[in-house]
């Protein structure tokens, strides 16, 4: 089960590519970390991964299922894809329950509480269980985040800047927190950072977002 | 008979109607502008009470104001009778029907356009500016002409044009006062004349004009418009009022209050004891009852086909949707009587369609209340997508982009995620919607079904038959539901933040 992307091209409007005949495979149960400077392309490369931005030319893959090429679109929901976003995107209205429950819409009663408690029992958030975002702290926020983005059982999940809104003794903390979790998962996992250090800890194969443009 | 109108009413018409909305933009933006620098500046006592009140004229339809001013400045009205009794001042010492009455008093009802913009904008500029203006010596004067106007222009554009054009709309109180403006000369060519011809010639003229204006807004705007040049913006501190300003401050505030809800109120209430029980039998509930049923039913529909069209426009965004979404704007500035002849051209080919092609028995739209409601959503459809576009671009698309990862689809996202956090936005969107509606009056006299009265008709019959007195229980109760709306949707407008980024 690996996400194949495939001499993808992307530019907004009518400006320079931002991406521009890009590849990449990331294998079942491996972490990479891709590095570049703010603003390089990064997080649009994770928008067309998710399918938010329709490439121009190029596909994108996962498990041998085809998500999208110039014939075949699948949209974001139907894509089964965890995300972790930037700053959480926490939704401000539910508590962290109902927030970690909100993909399991199809699941019965019953093996929603159980998934949603044991989630709450592994990032160890139990005790924050009924409050709201606006009332955690950011190491709980970003845990709820990652709860939530794993509580469907995606096969792929993608982390975009994880830590950027963290102080670095919770960034170290939760990096290592994380990292026998993420190993444990077994899931095709791409971090996008501008943080090398991050990168360095968290992945098994680290790639500058230039040299995926000419490969 | 457009040969007779070109020759002889064309220029009049010009000039009236370029008069009117000159002078009643230049008016309310005094007002709207002042009030909104001394509320934004300054500690007021009750700033919660004083922002309501100055937010509440828009609650007043102008045309209720004209028709109660005129009977109130009559020979036997009540300020006629009292300056004489004070003064010995005799006989209708003041003529308001003209352009300059119908100018202060459309002021007087439109100029919170101006203020909400003037203190929206300016509690968005950086309290440092203003700082370093004091540091180098300047005088809360010199402060105000040379930062705070020069800033302020690019909204104050926008705020008058809007001012413009709801004055255009308008047709009960230039009707009354018998001015030769656009709509009442369409309504005359159409009613009167019985030339449906010139009046679709006046009205193409008269969105020339529009669109003149609104290019016009477009490009004073960019002209005028400044970048931030700091990056964190603090709220202003408050200054103490000095005796003039504080003087001023309240001596127009409470002119404003005064003449656009005091007297007015104040007289309706005088006449309600010799109101006879007939009027609350038929017309009263009559007119309540259509008044709700206009205001709920197309606000409904409007809301629903906003929410459409701003997340069509907002996940999907393209250039051709932007354009549809931009034309849709234009219906806003489109006056009323304007709408009504394009649906009546519209809608009457194709019901006669209907008839010669199926044997309807009757004119299935035309001879409806459906052509009314096709026109009061045209008309007011533009007001909730830009309100409704305006949260929905605070909110941005985090929330909406994390629950479709999730899995969820648009119907979904849009129940469980954007409705609760746009909630107070919508509510806001709806209830000024409501407003417009129940003070609309143009659309509804030409393109309701026969024998079919709101509260503003009813209003406009008795004012013509000068017995405004006798409908003061429907003016009345018609104030008390637009004041309520007005008071709860800057309530909500105020609380829209709390999710927004």
């Amino acid at each position: 089960m690996s996400l194949k992307l495939e001499k993808l091209y992307f530019r907004y409007k009518s400006n320079r590519p931002l991406i521009e005949n890009l590849s990449l495979t990331v294998p079942e149960g491996k972490i990479v970390g891709i590095t570049g400077a703010s603003g390089c392309g990064k997080s649009t490369l994770l928008q067309l991964i998710l399918g938010f931005l329709k490439p121009e030319q190029g596909s994108v893959s996962f498990a041998e299922q085809m998500l999208s090429n110039d014939q075949t679109f699948v949209t974001p929901a139907s894509r089964h894809i965890g995300m972790v976003f930037q700053d959480y995107a926490l939704f401000p209205h539910l508590t962290v329950r109902d927030n970690i429950g909100f993909g399991l819409s199809k699941r019965t009663s019953k093996e929603k509480v159980q998934r949603i408690d044991t989630l709450l029992k592994m990032f160890a958030i139990s005790d924050v269980a009924f409050s709201y975002p606006h009332q955690l702290s950011g190491g709980q926020m970003q845990r709820v985040a990652i709860a939530r983005a794993l509580a469907p059982e995606p096969k792929l999940l993608l982390l975009d800047e994880p830590f950027s809104n963290l102080d670095q003794a919770l960034t170290q903390r939760l990096r290592a927190e994380l990292k026998p979790l993420f190993k444990s998962l077994n899931m095709a996992i791409v971090l996008v950072t501008h943080h090398q250090e991050d990168a360095a800890f968290l992945a098994d194969e680290i790639i500058a977002f230039n040299t995926l443009m000419q490969s | 008979m457009w040969n007779l109108v070109l020759t002889f009413w064309f220029p009049e018409v010009i000039f009236e109607t370029g008069f009117l909305i000159i002078g009643t933009a230049s008016l309310a933006a005094l007002i709207g502008v002042s009030l909104g620098y001394w509320m934004t500046f300054y500690h007021v006592p009750y700033r919660r009470l004083f922002d309501i009140l100055f937010v509440l004229p828009l609650a007043m339809p102008t045309y209720l104001l004209g028709y109660v001013y005129v009977h109130m400045t009559s020979v036997t009205g009540s300020i006629s009778t009292v300056l004489f009794s004070l003064f010995g001042i005799q006989g209708q010492w003041i003529a308001i029907t003209n352009l300059f009455g119908a100018i202060a008093l459309f002021a007087f009802t439109l100029y919170p356009y101006i203020y909400l913009a003037t203190r929206a904008y300016l509690q968005k500029q950086p309290a440092t500016m203003f700082a370093a203006a004091k540091t180098l010596g300047a005088t809360p004067l010199r402060i105000f002409w040379q930062i705070v106007f020069p800033l302020l222009r690019p909204a104050l554009v926008g705020a008058s044009v809007l001012v413009m054009m709801e004055t255009l709309n308008d047709y009960g109180l230039v009707q009354y006062f018998g001015l030769r403006v656009y709509a009442t000369t369409i309504f005359q060519a159409w009613f009167n004349g019985n030339d449906l011809n010139t009046a679709v010639r006046l009205s193409v003229s008269l969105i020339v004009f529009i669109l003149i204006l609104l290019w016009a807004e477009t490009s004073l705007r960019k002209s005028f418009k400044y970048g931030s040049s700091v990056t964190q913006i603090k709220p202003l501190p408050r200054m103490k009022f000095t005796k003039v300003n504080g003087t001023l401050f309240y001596f127009v505030g409470g002119l404003v209050f005064t003449f656009a809800l005091l007297l007015p109120i104040t007289q309706l209430i005088a006449w309600l004891p010799d109101v006879p029980l007939r009027i609350y039998q038929i017309s009263f509930l009559d007119g309540l009852l259509s008044s709700i049923l206009m205001a709920f039913y197309p606000t409904i529909l409007i809301i629903i086909l906003a929410l459409a069209i701003v997340n069509y426009q907002r996940l999907y965004p393209s250039k051709w949707k932007k354009w549809l979404t931009k034309f849709l704007t234009i219906g806003y500035s489109i006056p009323g009587a304007v709408i009504a002849v394009g649906m009546v051209l519209l809608w009457i080919p194709f019901d006669r369609w209907l008839v010669t092609t199926f044997n309807f028995p009757v004119m299935v739209v035309s001879g409806s209340i459906l052509l009314l409601l096709f026109g009061l959503v045209l008309r007011f459809l533009a007001v909730a997508t830009n309100l409704i576009d305006g949260t929905y671009h605070r909110l941005g698309l985090k929330y909406t982009h994390a629950s479709q990862v999730l899995g969820q689809g648009e119907i979904k996202t849009l129940l469980a995620v954007d409705l609760p956090l746009i909630s107070h936005g919508v509510i806001a969107a709806s209830l000024i919607v409501m407003v417009d509606l129940l003070k609309e009056l143009p659309l509804t006299l030409i393109l309701r079904p026969f024998n079919f009265q709101t509260l503003a008709t009813y209003l406009f019959q008795y004012a013509g038959d000068e017995q405004i007195n006798l409908a003061a229980p429907m003016a009345l109760v018609l104030i008390l539901l637009t004041s309520l709306a007005v008071t709860f949707a800057s309530d909500m407008m105020l609380k829209v933040n709390t999710y927004e980024s």
